[in-house]
Parts: structure tokens; sequence; C-alpha cells
């Protein structure tokens, strides 16, 4: 399916339902929705900025465990057509007390008899006010619901990955023929956001990662963790001959998020050296072992022992497999952190669901390799939605 | 903490300029308005999950994404110790500030509760009674119940606001280099306009400039598109293309050194100029705006804004506004945008204040300015010019 076939409508359509389902497998009467992706899986968008700006444009959306959103927002024409416009009114300022006020007002208009109600995020003033003010009704964790509805992906939603990683992957052919020696960092930033705006890109949804990779652990920099420190701000700095890249970069088509990860090399002549060649060989080696149990029903906990029989991991604490991906870049499934080996082994893998592996293979004193892939879990096996090539290794 | 990797982890922009902002300075400054407004309130700690916030106490420049944070206790602060801890979301040193010891950081973890345990280890949390906060999410509001249990979380980012809003003359110098940086971006969009173009490539150019400038991080995105038939500006760049005859919003802007610099303005596609109609909208758009900057004075509320606002002929008309304080990031509207006419009265201009006026006149004239507010007058902090709907 490419871009062409996504019925945004049948998508929107498809998302409510699930959000429904979910709000009556957690025995919630409603929502109330603060955060940004959570809002886009109900239909309702806003511009796009940065964590520092967002919290004063607030939106404030309700959903009812039955029935039409309701949203309070600046910008009524990012809201989906479906949601009857009397549902859609001027913002409410829930970093002030009135505002927080006039939520309440609202929760009581809009779901009267509410006994159970989920939240995503509390502004200061909300966790202040809005227990005493919705005396009667429990408050709790509302994204046990938006998580659950987000896990697996309608055929839809996968093409609007789909479509946001092509764009990624077009504006990185552009972005890898001017690594050379002597680019900057910001320069490669530049050709990346051109390229993708021009391609229909939505959004740039963070900041793109040309990581100067250093060659071992001793001369990087520090890490909390003891690990390999894998620099990740951009900045105007130089790259230079024989600098290893590990780039990672995202944006969003759609409301869904590409994943972009290649290992290369900053040179002339890009060659890579016969012990970092065996560290790719070693990745591809990784990845094969990974796919070859990579099916619905399989566990988390298979997929990291499957890439341990080949890689252990190393000087990765926090974290080595993979993550899932859509309206944000990286929610469940979470494969293979910190949260433990019980976590990973209890977690089943379903059709529908869209995940990166990203494991490393890594030498000190050699550096490493990482390459980002994501999988499309099917009815029956998988499906990869990366596409782009492996140079400078092959 | 010196970077031990061969290439220097810097570009080329006048290291030795005896301008160039002191930044340990700013941030001890920063980090003593935030201990003294905290005995001020009675907070032994805080906690904050806000990236502006992060920002103001530490002074780290970590990955910049878009969107909210979901609250995760990010960097916290100890009264009794001043300590600050940055807590998550970095594995890296790298963008730490030199003040900071790597004890300071804590390792990164995907688990919540591991989390909150480091946290509840950190000297002068665990016993603390009061902890301030930004933000919450209800599964860190269980955690962190758990683990500072005796605590009360009490709301700070009103706290933290009104800190922020008043800048120090470094901040300042911040927010000129951001309006400089968004200026030029804004322009190499304007440069871009032509009958035929896409929305789309005159956000390619916007954020190619800024980049090449040296920032990838913008404050937001913002909006590139024609007005459309409604007469009113969009509020994000479209799939169209650009007609001969058409009035073309340029809103955007640009961090540095997680500073903000916003601006906007109304340009033109076409060969023949624009109409009277247009022009007229620009007058309008002037007036207004005008009228704004002259009542932005220490001492007014957000009620006297208004006032001088709806005493426009572009307010008349019909037309928005909005007046907010700009620092790092949005720093909360003083007058219109998304408050409550009721509280307007309560959010007063102050000498130290950035402000960021944003008018619309009917007709199509989007425009905004950041005005630098002093004791002893106003100054403007955005130089770009109107464009052809302003030229005579």
């Amino acid at each position: 399916m490419g871009s062409g076939d996504v019925d945004l409508k049948r998508m929107r359509a498809a998302r409510l339902a699930r959000l429904s389902d979910a709000m009556a497998a957690h025995g919630l009467d409603g929502l109330i929705l603060v955060g940004a992706s959570n809002q886009e899986y109900a239909g309702i968008g806003q511009p796009c900025a940065d964590a520092m700006r967002i919290h004063y444009e607030a939106v404030v959306a309700i959903v009812p465990a039955k029935g039409a959103p309701h949203v309070w927002t600046a910008w009524p024409e990012l809201v989906m057509s479906e949601i009857p416009r009397n549902n859609v009114r001027a913002p409410i300022a829930i970093e002030l007390d009135a505002g927080v006020d006039a939520l309440a007002r609202a929760v009581r208009e809009v779901l009267p008899d509410a006994r159970r109600i989920g939240l995503d995020e509390l502004t200061g003033p909300m966790l202040a006010r809005l227990p005493a003010l919705l005396r009667g009704i429990e408050l709790c964790d509302g994204t046990v619901a938006t998580l659950g509805a987000r896990l697996q992906k309608t055929a839809d939603e996968v093409a609007c990955i789909r479509e946001a990683q092509r764009i990624n992957e077009i504006a990185m052919v552009d972005v890898e023929a001017a690594l050379k020696p002597g680019v900057r960092q910001n320069e490669l930033s530049a050709i990346f956001f051109k390229r993708c705006f021009e391609l229909g890109a939505s959004s740039s949804i963070i900041d793109p990662i040309w990581s100067l990779t250093p060659k071992s652990v001793s001369c990087g920099t520090i890490t909390a963790n003891g690990d390999v420190g894998f620099p990740l701000a951009s900045n105007d700095r130089f790259l230079r001959e024989g600098d290893l890249i590990l780039s990672d970069t995202g944006i969003s088509w759609n409301g869904y998020h590409s994943d972009f990860g290649k290992t290369w090399i900053c040179a002339v002549d890009p060659k890579p050296s016969p012990e970092l060649r065996a560290c790719y060989e070693r990745w591809r080696e990784l990845m094969d072992e990974v796919y070859a149990v990579l099916r619905p029903g399989a566990t988390s906990g298979d997929l990291v022992r499957a890439a341990e029989k080949v890689e252990k991991k190393y000087k990765l604490a926090h974290y080595y497999l993979g993550h899932g991906l859509g309206v944000d870049s990286a929610e469940p499934p979470i494969v293979g952190a910190d949260l433990g080996r019980a976590f990973d082994d209890a977690y089943v893998l379903r059709s529908g669901m869209v995940f990166v592996l990203e494991p490393v293979v890594w030498r000190d004193g050699v550096g490493g390799y990482r390459s980002e892939e994501i999988i499309h879990v099917t009815e029956t096996g998988f499906e990869k939605l990366t596409s782009y090539g492996y140079s400078p290794f092959e | 903490m010196t970077d031990l990797l061969a290439t220097p982890n810097l570009g080329t922009a006048m290291l030795e300029h005896r301008d160039r902002i002191a930044f340990s300075d700013l941030r001890a400054r920063r980090r003593g308005r935030v201990l003294a407004a905290m005995e001020r309130e009675g907070l032994d700690a805080c906690i904050f999950g806000r990236e502006a916030n992060v920002r103001y106490i530490t002074g780290a420049r970590r990955l910049w994404t878009a969107g909210s944070r979901p609250f995760a206790p990010s960097a916290a602060m100890v009264r009794a110790t001043g300590a600050i801890h940055l807590l998550s979301h970095s594995a890296s040193y790298e963008g730490m500030p030199e003040e900071m010891a790597p004890d300071d950081i804590f390792p990164l973890t995907w688990s919540p509760e591991k989390f909150v345990r480091l946290a509840a280890e950190t000297p002068g949390l665990s016993d603390a009674r009061r902890i301030g906060v930004d933000g919450m999410t209800p599964l860190f509001q269980s955690l962190l119940g758990q683990t500072v249990g005796r605590a009360e979380l009490v709301p700070a980012e009103g706290m933290m606001r009104s800190l922020r809003r008043i800048k120090l003359p470094d901040e300042i110098l911040c927010i000129r280099t951001a309006a400089a940086i968004a200026e030029s971006a804004i322009f190499a969009a304007a440069e871009a306009i032509a009958p035929g173009v896409s929305e789309k490539a005159l956000q390619a150019a916007y954020l190619e400039r800024m980049c090449v400038l040296g920032t990838s991080q913008f404050a937001q995105q913002g909006a590139f598109a024609a007005i459309g038939s409604d007469g009113k500006p969009k509020a994000v760049t479209g799939d169209g293309t650009l007609d001969d005859g058409e009035a073309v919003t340029l809103s955007g802007g640009a961090l540095w050194s997680g500073y903000e610099g916003s601006l906007a303005r109304t340009w033109w596609c076409g060969r023949r100029g624009p109409d009277a109609a247009h022009r007229e909208a620009w007058g309008r758009w002037r007036e207004a705006a005008d009228r704004l900057m002259r009542a932005a004075r220490p001492g007014a509320n957000g009620a006297m804004l208004r006032t001088a606002f709806e005493g426009s002929a572009a307010a008349r008309a019909g037309g928005s506004f909005a007046v907010y304080s700009l620092g790092l990031g949005h720093e909360g509207f003083l007058a219109g945008g998304q408050l409550e006419r009721a509280t307007e009265k309560a959010e007063r201009v102050a000498a130290g204040m950035v402000l960021a006026i944003r008018v619309f006149a009917p007709g199509g004239y989007l425009g905004e300015e950041m005005v630098s507010v002093g004791e002893d007058g106003n100054e403007m902090l955005t130089t770009l010019g109107h464009g052809p709907l302003a030229a005579r």
C-alpha cells in the first residue's frame, strides 16, 4: 500500500473505535488528553512546536467512552472534520487556576455520569485542583488506554509510517552524498530539512543527529551508565576525514513518524577498515537471527535471546534492541531495555505492531556499526518498512 | 570536562570576542534566582520535566524534540545544598555545563520505578517536605507518592514563569541572536515566494537557512501559507502551491542557546504589486501594533493591552491579537491568545520582559514583533522590514 492508498478518514474512524475499546477494557468512562501525540491519535492536530512553546498554547481534548471527542483549541481547522463543530470550542488556559476550573466544568458537562476518567498529562494547577473540583470521579492513568489502543496499527497507519520513511530515506540520499571531509553537522541538517519538506513532510520531530562516534569508550564522552557515549545534540562542528558518523533522524507525515539510522564514514573515499567491516557483518548476522524468530506470538525475550546468540550487549546497559514507532518516536513495545528479562518474556508480539530494531555491534578501539530497521509484524511474519542500502559497507 | 575526540566540538563564530556571553555566569545567576524563589515559596526541592525549567536550572543542552515532553522528572534542585541533578533523557555527558560532575547525572533508564528510586536516593529529595513540580503524569504521581510520600507536590510552574519572564541582560543578548536567525530564515522564505511554488518549499527554505546559520532547533516549525478564501491566516503550512496575486503569511521562530526569537510577516506573491485592500490591511496592522507597543510599558496589565488593541481600526474590523512573554520558549500570554479575559488583569508588564506582539488585521496582514521592555523605554528586537504590502 503506497501513500496514495491511505484513507485518512477510515484511519481516524478506526483509531477512535480502538480508543473506545481500550477505554471499555480499562473501565474508563472517558479520557482527558493533553499530550500532542495522543490528541493526534484522536484526530486532533496542532502546529508543530517544541517542548518549550507547546505548553502555553495548549489544546485539551475530552474523549468519551462512546461518541465524538470534544476539543478546546486555538486551531479548529486542525480538528478532524468528523468531530461535530459544536464539540470544538475556544482554548482553555490549563496552566492557570481559572483554566483548570473551566476544564472541570467542561468535564461535568461533557461526561455528566462519569465515575472513572483517565488522564495522560497534568499541568501543575490540574494536579493541585482537579481532585477537589471533580470530587466523586476517580482520576487515573489514561495512558494504559491510549498506549493500548495505539499498539497495533491498522493498514492505513502502517502506510503513513511507510510514506514518512520514504521521504526520510530519499532526503538521506542527498545527505550521504554531502558527507565529505569539512562539512559541518548543521549543513547536513540544512540539506535534510530542505529535501524532506520539498517531498511533503509534515513536521520535523527530532533534531537531526549526525553523531560523531568515538572509536573507543575511553575517548568518548562520559556517560552516566559507563556506556559507549553516542553524542546526540547536533551543532556546527566540522566532520573530518575518517570520522565515524551515526545518523539518526525522523520526520512525520500525517502524524506518523519515521526513524532512520545508518553508520557512515566521512572520507574522500569512504572505505571501512577490515575490523569495522567485521562489525557490520556481525550486525547482519545478528539481524538474521532476530528475523528468524520474528513473528506474531513470539516474545520480546525471544528477540533478545536471538540477538545475544551473536552478540552480547556491550556497555549498553540501559538499552539494547528495539522500540515502537507510531505517532511517537519511541513508544511500546520497548524490546530489551532495562525493564528486565521477565518483562521481555511476558511481552507478546502481535500483528500490526511496528517497531525499530537498532542493535549496535561494538569493538573498543574500532568503533561500531548500527543501522535501524523498521519492522511491521504481519499476520504470518513480518515486513521491513526500511529499504535504504548499506554503503559504504556493501 | 574536555571532549577527547579529535575534532573540536565547536564552530567558528567569534569565540574570543569580548561581547560573547559568559554562560557560566548566566547559569549561576539563573540558579541563584531560583534558590531565592524557592526560599520565598518554602520549597525544599524542585523536580522539573519541562524543557524550559530544566534548561533554566541546569543549562544543559539536550536533544531537541517536538511536542510536549510527557512529564518525567528531568532535573532536580535541592535548596539546602544548592545542588542540581540531571535525571534523564541524556545518557551522555555532552552538552552538560562544566559545573556539573558526572555524579550529578543519573543513569538513563526505561524503568519509571528505577527512575524514582534514584531520585529518592538523592540527598535532600527523600526528606523534602515541599517539592515544586511543573507538571506530572498519573504514573509518576503515583510513583513519587511511594518514594517521597511525605512530601507535598506543589505546582511551581507559576514561580518559574515569573522568574523566566524577567530577563537578565545576557538572556536578552541570547534572544537578540535568536531573533536575527529567525529573521534571516523568514526572509529566506519570503525570497522563495513565486507563483507555482509550493507552500512546503517556503517551509523548506526557512528551515534550510536556519540550519545554515547553525541551529537546527526551532521553537515553532512555523506556518507558510497563502491567506485563504476566508481571509484568515492558516495555522500550518499546507500542501498547495501559491497563485499569482495572493498574500502569503510567514511565521516561525528559531532557538539559540535555548532562547527563542519569533516573528511573523505577510508577503505578496505576484508580478503585479499588492492591491489597495491588502495595503490597507497593512496600515491597520501598523496602527494596532503601534498602539500595543505604546501600551506595553512597565505597570500596564493585560486588560490595558486589550483596551489599547480594541481602540484600533483592526479590532473594529474584527481582527485579533495576542501579547505573550518570550524567553526560554513561550512564557504565557499577557493578553489575547488563549487567555480568558477575566484573567488578563492579573498579567503585568514589567521592565526586563521580552514581549511578542502578534496582530492579525482583516483583509490580510499577519505580523508579529518582539519588543524588549525597559525602565526608560521599549526597544524593538525585530528589525526585518514588512515587504511588498508596506511598500509605497
